[in-house]
């Protein structure tokens, strides 16, 4: 009897446990895959640290959502955690308020650039903090077997998670073959970016920028005259919701996207430099 | 420390551009676009702004068809704006004007806009439009002379 009631206690602390493991590791996991991107999203605000310490912020914020992922699915640290993610969720939702405006126009993108959970961002990050604690208050504590159990589901869950992200995954656009290394904007001009972008490549630069621009014909004749340090060809199709991005290759040459495409311009134009 | 520093305000955005109204002086001299003395259509139009982009070729055809006088004015630099006007073979005067002016000169708070302008350089209509034909409907509408 005890057991049974153990039990169904023990599945509060369950389905909190997954949940928060489960958006603290998919927050990760967008940001894993191109960090340096994420340090761009952060460049964009002002911060109390010098340039450099902003892609150690970056990592940092990865690295602690990664470590607070593993300690709620495989129950660790369990009195800890609690206060670390409570902690970590405050200190998100005080960057979202603080930085409400820059974030009006293009979300907080905590979660990629096109997650259904990038809305209500305040909102979500106090509905997680209230069920974090809910087992916590309610001082339920997993046995060793139950945690055990959860550790399972989270793994399986995560790697059938993966799976299918990797299926239904976006493909990445034809890269042209003369681009050669250069990074690639890919732009229209019914993006709300359009003019952001025509600013920034009107400036003579020495480094070349490749942009495929899909646009009516006499747009791109006259941005081809304006953008004249850069390379302009026509983009094959439309671009996915209008959104811009740049890809480019990291150090170890494998090919990234990057959302933060102004931010990526801006510091690759050397305009901040 | 001020709590309140911590969370600065949005700015507040700028005042609302108003309209020229009928009656007005229109701030631009046409008459060395429109030598006769003629009614003009002005188009007011942003490079940057994708209806904009998108009416400009339906616009040539309808003017150049109805033979109607008309001039573009775009915020689009005159590099900008004489590569638009040799694609389209010159086929109205176009005037470059800073981007400020659009609102602060011509009181238009989106583009594109629409001003029809008498041969005094007085303002008899001033409207937004979402396609070429409606731009000529409404000068038919006037009464305004056409091919």
């Amino acid at each position: 009897m005890l057991d049974r009631l153990n039990g169904s206690v023990a599945l509060i602390a369950y389905a909190a446990n997954l949940l928060a493991g489960a958006t603290f590791m998919m927050s990760a996991a967008t940001k894993w895959n191109n960090p340096e991107n994420f340090a761009l999203f952060l460049s964009r605000f002002s911060w109390p640290i010098a340039n450099g310490g902003i892609r150690l912020l970056a990592y940092g914020v990865i690295f602690a959502e990664s470590l607070l992922a593993a300690s709620f699915a495989l129950n660790l640290a369990n009195g800890y955690r609690q206060g670390a993610a409570v902690f970590a969720l405050a200190a998100f939702t005080f960057f979202l308020i603080r930085n409400r405006k820059e974030l009006a126009d293009t979300g907080c993108a905590c979660f990629g650039e096109r997650s259904r959970l990038n809305r209500f961002p305040i909102a979500r990050n106090l509905a997680l903090i209230v069920i974090i604690m809910v087992p916590f208050a309610l001082g339920i504590t997993l046995t060793p077997h139950q945690s055990a159990i959860q550790g399972t589901i989270f793994v399986v869950a995560a790697m059938i998670g993966y799976g299918l992200g990797k299926l239904v995954k976006q493909h990445d656009p034809a890269i042209p073959p003369d681009a050669g290394e250069l990074p690639l904007l890919f732009l229209s001009y019914r993006s709300s970016g359009f003019k952001e972008a025509d600013e920034l490549l009107s400036a003579p630069s020495s480094r070349e920028v490749f942009v495929m621009l899909d646009a009516p014909p006499w747009i791109l004749e006259t941005k081809r005259n304006r953008w004249s340090s850069h390379r302009l060809i026509a983009a094959d199709g439309p671009i996915p919701d209008d959104a811009p991005f740049v890809m480019h290759r990291n150090r170890r040459g494998r090919l990234k996207r990057f959302g933060e495409w102004a931010a990526f311009l801006r510091q690759y134009i050397g305009e901040e430099m | 420390m001020d709590f309140r520093s911590w969370f600065p305000k949005s700015p507040k955005s700028p005042l609302n551009a108003k309209p020229l109204e009928a009656g007005r002086p229109f701030p631009m001299n046409l008459r060395t676009m429109a030598p006769n003395g003629q009614t003009v259509a002005v188009g007011i139009v942003s490079l940057h702004c994708s209806h904009c982009v998108d009416m400009l070729p339906h616009l040539v055809t309808a003017v150049v068809k109805r033979r109607i006088p008309f001039v573009l004015v775009s915020s689009g630099t005159p590099q900008e704006n004489a590569n638009v006007a040799a694609y389209f073979g010159h086929p109205f005067p176009i005037v470059s004007i800073a981007e400020e002016d659009v609102q602060g000169r011509f009181g238009v708070e989106q583009t594109p806009y629409f001003y029809f302008v008498l041969g005094s350089g007085i303002v008899a209509d001033g409207f937004t439009a979402d396609t070429a034909e409606d731009v000529i409907a409404r000068w038919l509408r006037h009464g305004y002379p056409h091919a």
